[in-house]
This record gives structure tokens, sequence and C-alpha cells, in this order.
């Protein structure tokens, strides 16, 4: 009988940690109403702030990392991250649902394309080696793993550099591509038929066309549209599927043998899915304050938006006095829902024009995004609040240490995390933006993407092991 | 906080130009080696351990790889003591050991680490 006797917890003030974890909630909360005091329209960014305090903490909980599903599955054939991880899609897509209805919801589904599996296999594979995924990333980061720390560092230059290729790149694009970004008619100073990236978005993405499965199913009803297309149709029966062949191919063998079973009744596979789901625990409950909290963050942002008659942040940041950074459409990035790597990316391409290199003469920055301070840029500073929140848990659980990487650790962080980049915006996201987010708002784009990532995680999984078992000699091995 | 960044970016750069430092050095290599120690976990008592697998500083799967590995060679009923400061391996043993043919008797945490108690059962 397996026995968890993790000792040594005491309570949150019983050690240093606690007080720790307490003076960053205080910290933050200061920093939070010194704003508001400055001026009440900031509450906009704050609540980017205060729900990426509120996801680094349910993701700390959870563990809650597609790296990890997939490796896990893949190198040592345990479901645990991954089971955890589609109960989240499922549990976030009911109510992803109930915000669609009210007509909050801030979602746009993304165009389908080759792009979407080709960027989940660049960005699995990549994520096999760095040891964490977008998400991982930023949680790992708030428990003090300074490799996951490169990671970020990593995908915020890739991005900025990839979406900002040069000339040389030209070649490198169809032809077709480039006569097609002409026929857009952009603003000169975007050169969109300079640079591999802008002919890939005006010349290609701008033509493919992407919807929801509530669109497809459209029988005007919203009720029915979105909770049998995008909840029942693109969320709770893949996932079913998914959790089925994982129990068939992983769990169901250490079952029998555990509860010494001859044959199995369908009580016992029934109990044997349930087994497999209830080790999953933390993660399904992450899963269902993540899904919660990404919901109602989609229904804050809406109802701010009304409030304030905006659609975009940046026309909030024009009225206060903020034009620096935004883009010529004096918009910023603001998706309204958790969302990781674009605001990582205008983080590069900020520091890159701080060291005199102008990025802003692409789609991606320039017409799209812009590179607002990292100080006002809203959804960088929910990043900054998922590694706050993951440190005041880590640190109340006594689970937070500077973990420092080696020379190997920091050389997979940093070329896993490239590719991470490049997959992520190849792909249109990462496994929150593109899949997580994606798949829980009926956007079947979300499925192909993981179809990528799995891929490219088999790949990565694979290229990992070849280079353990040379490592491996240099393993003391003495029994 | 100020002294531990220091010390983890001398780390760092020790590792990066190949400085003798001792503490870094140490945690290169991860090892398995047989022990005769005796530990008391809760709910089992007095528990004998026969394999320690030191795997300090390695990130996944390569813990979890070298667990099976050592469980694959020790004999029914040792018990292996795997020794890590990743959270993920710590997440993931019990999990693991209800696929593989082995036991989860606890997970004791130290100052910077933890231990987890494993034991091959067929």
């Amino acid at each position: 009988m397996a026995t968890d006797t993790t000792m040594n917890k005491p309570g949150l003030l019983a050690h240093a940690g606690g007080y720790k974890a307490m003076a960053l909630v205080a910290l933050v909360t200061i920093l939070s109403l010194g704003l508001l005091a400055n001026d009440t329209r900031w509450i906009y960014l704050l609540v980017y702030v205060w729900f990426g305090v509120a996801y680094g903490v349910f993701l700390q909980y959870g563990r809650f990392c597609m790296a990890s599903a997939v490796r896990d599955l893949f190198a040592i054939k345990v479901p645990r991250m991954a089971v955890g991880v589609m109960i989240a899609t499922a549990l976030f897509s009911i109510t992803a649902g109930l915000v669609t209805v009210s007509g909050y919801s801030t979602f746009h589904p993304h165009p389908l394309g080759w792009h979407i599996i080709a960027g989940g296999l660049i960005f699995g594979f990549g994520m096999i080696f760095t040891g964490g995924c977008a998400s991982g990333s930023l949680y790992k980061t708030g428990e003090g793993n300074m490799g996951s720390m490169l990671v970020l560092l990593s995908i915020s230059f890739s991005m900025a550099l990839f979406a900002d290729l040069g000339s040389w790149s030209n070649s490198l694009a169809p032809a077709g591509w480039a006569e097609s970004a002409l026929e857009k008619g952009m603003p000169e100073e975007l050169s969109v038929t300079d640079g591999w990236f802008d002919l890939f978005t005006a010349g290609y993405v701008w033509n493919l066309s992407g919807g929801t499965v509530a669109d497809m199913v459209g029988t005007g009803n919203v009720w029915i549209d979105v909770f049998v297309g995008n909840v029942l149709l693109t969320a709770m029966l893949p996932t079913l599927v998914i959790l089925v062949i994982l129990y068939v191919s992983t769990y169901r063998k250490g079952f029998i043998r555990r509860n010494k079973l001859q044959s199995l009744s369908f009580g016992d596979e029934m109990r044997g899915i349930w087994g497999m789901i209830t080790t999953s625990k933390n993660t399904a409950i992450a899963g269902l304050g993540l899904g919660i909290f990404a919901g109602l963050q989609m229904w804050a942002t809406g109802a701010l938006r009304e409030h304030y008659e905006i659609f975009n942040f940046g026309e909030l940041l024009m009225k206060m006095g903020y034009t620096e950074g935004l883009s010529i459409q004096e918009t910023v990035f603001d998706p309204g829902y958790w969302y990781i790597t674009t605001q990582e990316a205008q983080l590069g391409g900020w520091v890159l024009n701080l060291f005199g290199r102008d990025v802003t003469d692409n789609i991606f920055f320039g017409l799209q995004n812009g590179i607002p301070n990292p100080l006002i840029n809203a959804p960088l500073l929910m990043s900054v609040g998922i590694i706050v929140g993951a440190s005041i848990l880590a640190l109340s659980r006594r689970e937070f240490k500077w973990k420092v990487p080696n020379m190997e650790t920091a050389v997979f962080a940093i070329v896993g995390g490239a590719l991470m980049g490049i997959g992520a915006r190849l792909g249109m996201g990462c496994n929150v933006g593109a899949f997580f987010a994606a798949v829980t708002n009926g956007d079947l784009t979300g499925w192909i993407f993981l179809a990528g990532m799995l891929i490219g995680g088999l790949l990565g999984v694979k290229a990992f092991n070849m280079w353990l078992n040379r490592k491996s000699a240099g393993d003391e091995f003495d029994i | 906080m100020l002294g531990k960044i220091i010390q983890g970016i001398r780390m760092f750069l020790g590792n990066l130009f190949h400085w003798k430092d001792e503490e870094a050095h140490a945690h290169r290599h991860s090892s398995v080696t047989r022990i005769n120690e005796s530990v008391e976990l809760p709910g089992h008592g007095l528990v004998q351990i026969g394999c320690r697998v030191e795997c300090e500083s390695e990130g996944c799967p390569r813990p979890q790889l070298l667990t099976l590995k050592a469980l694959n060679e020790v004999d029914r009923g040792v018990v292996v003591e795997v020794v890590t400061d990743n959270l993920s391996v710590v997440e993931t043993m019990p999990s693991m050991m209800d696929i593989y043919e082995g036991v989860h008797l606890g997970t004791v945490q130290g100052k910077d680490n933890w231990c987890i108690y494993v034991r091959r059962e067929i």
C-alpha cells in the first residue's frame, strides 16, 4: 500500500518561507493600491496582474506542465499529468462556455493551416529539452529555478528575432506570399514584403479562415451552439476518448496487478479509470481553478472594456497619456484571457529596440501588438503575476529553492527555449494560447496544435533518451 | 537572498568555465549505490534501505529512469532511496510505482531535497 508520508510540513508562519510569502502578497497589494491611487483606470492592468497571481498559485499547486505530461507519457509511460491536463481541459471548457454565452468572451479562433501542426511540432520538440512548457517555465521560475528563467529569456528573444527576420529570409518564402502580401495594401512603414515572418503573416495566414464549432453548429440558440458545439463536441468527447486511450495503454495493466483481478467487469474498468483520475487529483483541482479563473478573467476584462467603452487596452493607455510603444493602430497586445508567449515576445522586442534595433517595421509588433514599456504591458505583468503567485505558494509550502542550472541544463534551456519560441510564433501560440484556450473555446486548431506537440514531444523524448544513454557512461552504477 | 543569488551565479559561471568548484562538481553526475542503512518511515516503522539513487540537480526524466534501472537490478523486497531536489520527481514517483512493479513507501522532505522510498515487489 503506497503511503504519502511527506513530513516536515509546518504551518504557514512556522517557517521563514511563510513570512516571505506573506511579504510578497503585501508587496503586490501595496503596489496595486498605489497604482489605483494614481489613476483608477489602472484597474484594467491590475486585473491581468491579479489573475496572473491566481494562475501562478494553481499552476504551482497542480504542477501543471504540458512538458511533464508529454515527457512522462512517452519516457516512463506515466499518464498522471496528461490525465490532469485533459480533465482541466474538460472543466475549463464549461466555464469558457458560460462566458461565451454571457457575451463577454474575448476569444478569437485561429486560422487553420499547416503552420499550426508545424508550430506544435517545433514547440513540442523544444519543450522536452527545457523540461517545461510556457506555463510550466513560468511557475518553475517562481520556485526559484534559474534554468526555467533562462528558458523564458530564450523564448522571449527567439520570438522577437523570428518576428523581425531580415531581408535575407525573403528567399525562403514562396513567391506567391509576396504577391498576396502586397495585395493587402498595408502601410509602407511595415514593409510587409520584407522578412519571412511578415510574408508568412500577410501572404499566407491572412488568407486562411478559422472558426469555432459553435459557429458550425449554428442552430441560432447560443446555449445549444456553445454547449453542444464548443463544450461537448470540441472539448468533452475528445477528452473522454483520450482518457480511455491513456487508461488502456498505460494504467490498466498495473490496476489489474494491484487488485489481483483475473477478468475485468465494466464496474472494475470504471473503478480503474476513476483510480487513474484520482492519482491526478492535484492537477485536476488546479485545472478546475484555472478554468474558473480563466473564465472570470474573460468576463472581468469584457466588463471593463464595456465600462471604459474601449476595444483594446491601447485606447485606454492613449487616454491616460501613454502613447509610446503602441502599434500603428494605437493598440497593444490585449487578449483578455489566459495567454502566454506574445507578451514575452514583446519584452524581447522592447529590449532589442532599447539597444537600437528597430522592430516596429513588421506586422507582429508594428501593426498588431506594439512594444509597450514592460511596466505598463498588462499581459506581461500577468506573466510576472504567475511567477509571483507560484513563488507565494512555493515559499509557503517550503518548496522554493534557488536552483542553478549546470552547463548541460543551461544549453538545453537556451536551445530548447529558442525552438519553443519559433514554434509558438509559427503555431500562433503555445500550449496555453494555441491549445488550452483554443480547445476550450471550441476552436479545433487546438487539437491540431496538440497533435503536432505530441509528435514533436515523441521525437524529443527519443533524442533526449539517446543523449541520456550517452551520458549514462559518466554515472556511477555500483549495485 | 542576495548571498544565495551570488552563490548561484558563481556556481553557474563555475560550470560554464569549468572552474574547480567542488560543490558544483559533486553534483555533475548521478550515482546508484548499494547501501545498508535504515530509516524510520511513518506507517512502516524502521525500514532497511538497500540501494540509494542520488540524482540532485537532475531534470526529468533522468531520476525516474535511474530509479527504474535500480529497481530492475535489486532483489525483490529491497527498498530503494531516491534523493532528489526535483519536485516533479517527487510527484511522479508514486504514480510510476502504480504502473511498474513497485510500491511507494513514502517521501521525506529534507532541508534542500526529498528522499523517496520505493520497494521492489516482483
